[in-house]
């Protein structure tokens, strides 16, 4: 009986764990979206100083979800997110207004479709 | 590779702690749904191991649900007859009284050369000296031959019988195996007591086994 009773802790557990990282998972993409959408709108409004400081909170907390998604997610899922964060970051640097504003867009989508593949629908159940 | 290396021995560790917790059936007791659980979660550990894109939670997650999942059922099991049997169906009659039950047979999709192998196997070549023949929930076959062709028990042949008593090892490789003791009705004392007679030291034995009547065993190393 014990062993049941040790089982169900398990499961409880093992579902916290699922719940917990979706979670997290949700939280880090929303911020990180946002921190984008300033940085497209920053680059619209030619703000370079809020531009540059959203792009280094961008790389940080890319830095931190980074390591979380490798601990819950199949690393190919997120590759297409690293590539066009890592591009708003050179293109920050480089003061090219243009090419932000569709890495900001790419991101953004490649960010909520992560969402979407994560979430608790039917669709991705079956 | 040193971290497919680690995720190996991670999952290793694992699947022996899940495989443990599920409990001692062996691979032939298995009901069905057991097997497929036991293939599943083979199937599960194997792909970070194969993959290293594939994060270790999503392996690890799996097996605990499936293991949690097996033991709640395995419970739930023992509780509930219905339940037990849609999970695991019920044992069928196939031979009764050495006649065939076709219909039986058809249900099961058990062909009839499958039937008299497992007779074969069970030493009987003729379905009319079986009383009867029952397919198990786990697939295996169970005969009782008619009681003219059963061999005699020893109840049948004298009234004057004695149980025997199970000798346990005692003395393993030279070490005592001392959960062994109660069981044996024996001490440290007692084993040493006897081995002394025979002139003999516990790291001289290979194995030593004692029962409940004080009879003792010994195999020396050589």
């Amino acid at each position: 009986m014990n062993r049941a009773w040790i089982a169900a802790g398990l499961l409880v557990l093992s579902l916290g764990m699922c719940i917990f990282s979706y979670g997290t998972l949700v939280k880090s993409c929303d911020e990180m979206q946002q921190t984008i959408k300033t940085i497209k709108i920053s680059a619209e409004n030619g703000d370079d100083d809020t531009l540059q400081k959203c792009a280094e909170d961008l790389k940080k907390q890319w830095g931190k979800a980074l390591k979380f998604f490798s601990a819950i997610l199949t690393h190919s899922h997120f590759d297409d997110i690293d590539k066009s964060i890592n591009d708003i970051g050179k293109s920050a640097g480089e003061n090219d207004k243009k090419a932000l504003g569709e890495q900001c867009d790419e991101a953004i989508y490649y960010l909520e479709h992560l969402k979407e593949s994560e979430s608790f629908s039917l669709k991705n159940i079956f | 590779m040193l971290s497919i290396f680690l995720r190996t021995i991670i999952l290793y560790v694992s699947v022996i702690a899940a495989m443990r917790f599920t409990g001692k059936r062996q691979i032939g007791q298995l009901q069905p749904a057991e097997f497929v659980i036991a293939l599943l979660i083979s199937e599960v550990a194997s792909m970070p191991m194969e993959d290293s894109e594939i994060p270790l939670l999503a392996s690890l997650i799996p097996i605990s649900v499936l293991i949690s999942l097996e033991i709640i059922f395995s419970v739930i099991n023992l509780k509930s007859f219905r339940f037990r049997k849609l999970l695991t169906g019920s044992p069928i009659i196939v031979i009764n009284d050495g006649k065939l039950d076709q219909k039986a047979l058809k249900r099961l999709r058990f062909s009839l050369e499958d039937l008299l192998d497992t007779l074969r196997l069970n030493g009987i070549f003729d379905i009319s000296e079986v009383q009867y023949a029952i397919v198990e929930t786990n697939g295996e076959l169970s005969v009782l031959e008619k009681a003219q062709n059963r061999p005699a028990t020893a109840s049948q042949v004298t009234s004057d019988i004695k149980s025997e008593p199970i000798p346990f090892s005692v003395i393993n490789d030279g070490r005592f195996i001392r959960h062994n003791f109660n069981n044996a009705h024996t001490s440290e004392e007692k084993i040493l007591k006897h081995l002394g007679k025979k002139g003999l030291h516990p790291k001289d034995i290979m194995l030593m086994t004692a029962d409940s009547q004080g009879n003792f065993n010994i195999i020396k190393k050589e």
